[in-house]
């Protein structure tokens, strides 16, 4: 018996936020994206999102929290980060756009419109041996395709690699808070941040404290008007 | 049909398979430019409902095959397996590919906002999609083969349903224009 694993399974990032929006019935605007973060974020605890695709998802998630944080800190808005949630409503647009053409295709790849090309003709039986390699195939040249092929494959394991990192860096950080919140009762995310070198380093901090609560290992709460304090449950 | 048409006609007859323009200028000592209007010739002559030999285009290269409407009968007697399903992931990355192709794995990638790697892998092993390399852009570029189209019954990707509106799209240009820019700095 033969098992089929459909590593395929998932639509994507952006399949998914369609689909929330729409049972919600709601347009895709920057209101709609807030009001579906929560559901993203526990779509993705809830179910297994294949390790490869785990990163593009995650990227989705930091871009709805970031939109999320920006509305309660309306005075950092700049006008590049206006583009970015512009782009995110754009992109969602131009998705849409081919999952609909994909529909029409559907039914077509269906449909039995099929036109045949001419059969190739079978090699007879008592004819010369099948294969006959070239004068010009020596190990020397195979030795070179080989290489050849592992070469085209590099690029395929680069990106598998990128894509774990960048996975890691949000269970590490994860990992780092649990720590730190484990040897003292609390602390306050400019703490957790101090050492961030990027805004995404931020933006990836903020998730991991989002997912820290909502595993209930601790509770946040605003510390004053730029800080947040966070304590252990 | 001009004599060139029906040469090419013959010489397709007796390929069996897909012959690029190139290869049939050469054959035919004539320029590229008019295999073309050759081919635009014999697809207008054959592409009809009373013609039992059809012509389907992709990537430069042109091929006969049998008339759509007779699939269902003709099915019976072909050898050649009809596709089995495709995942849905799999038919979105397709679908991108069929409008928008020659395309380069970020713009798809871009569009599904998912890594498309493995995909794209499974559709070229399994002869939908073809890849060539762009010597200006160094880049692989992805487009239909002319098996996917002829599974679809298309004689050409213009014939897809609202081609033009996805194909010549200007505010898709503009958005996979500025992911190249990006991508360039």
């Amino acid at each position: 018996m033969i098992f089929a694993v459909d590593q395929e399974h998932f639509s994507g990032p952006l399949g998914l936020l369609l689909e929330l929006l729409q049972q919600k019935e709601l347009e895709i605007t920057k209101v709609s994206l807030e009001k579906i973060t929560e559901d993203y974020l526990g779509y993705l605890e809830a179910n297994d999102v294949p390790p490869e695709e785990l990163a593009d998802f995650l990227v989705v998630a930091t871009r709805l929290i970031y939109l999320k944080s920006r509305e309660l800190m309306p005075y950092l808005k700049t006008a590049e980060e206006e583009a970015e949630v512009q782009s995110l409503e754009d992109q969602l647009r131009l998705y849409r756009l081919f999952l609909d053409a994909a529909g029409k295709i559907e039914e077509q790849f269906a449909g039995s419109h099929v036109m045949f090309a001419a059969q190739k003709p079978r090699v007879v039986q008592d004819e010369a041996p099948a294969f006959v390699a070239s004068e010009a195939v020596t190990p020397t040249v195979l030795h070179e395709a080989f290489g050849w092929v592992l070469k085209r494959l590099e690029p395929f394991f680069a990106l598998r690699e990128a894509s774990m990192e960048r996975v890691k860096s949000i269970e590490e950080r994860l990992d780092e808070m649990r720590q730190a919140i484990a040897s003292r009762a609390s602390m306050s995310f400019k703490d957790v941040v101090r050492g961030a070198k990027s805004k995404p380093e931020v933006v990836v901090s903020f998730l991991a404290l989002l997912e820290l609560i909502r595993r209930q290992i601790v509770r946040a709460s605003q510390a004053d008007e730029h800080d947040i304090l966070i304590e252990r449950l | 049909m001009n004599e060139l048409a029906a040469k090419i006609e013959s010489a397709l007859l007796l390929s069996g398979r897909p012959v690029s323009f190139t290869k049939l200028a050469s054959v035919f000592e004539v320029k590229a430019v008019e295999v073309e209007s050759a081919v635009s010739a014999l697809m207008e002559a054959r592409n009809r409902e009373d013609s039992g030999i059809h012509v389907v285009v992709a990537n430069k290269a042109v091929e006969l095959a049998t008339n759509p409407a007779f699939a269902e009968a003709l099915a019976a007697m072909s050898k050649q397996e009809v596709q089995s399903e495709l995942t849905r992931p799999q038919l979105e990355t397709l679908t991108i590919v069929a409008y928008r192709g020659p395309i380069t794995r970020p713009e798809i990638e871009y569009i599904r906002g998912v890594n498309c790697s493995v995909i794209l892998r499974n559709l070229l092993m399994r002869g939908l999609i073809i890849e060539k390399e762009d010597a200006t852009r160094l880049q692989n570029m992805y487009s239909l083969s002319t098996e996917m189209l002829r599974h679809l019954g298309l004689h050409d990707v213009s014939e897809l349903p609202d081609f033009s509106s996805l194909h010549q799209n200007a505010r898709i240009q503009q958005m996979l224009d500025a992911l190249t820019e990006e991508s360039d700095v």
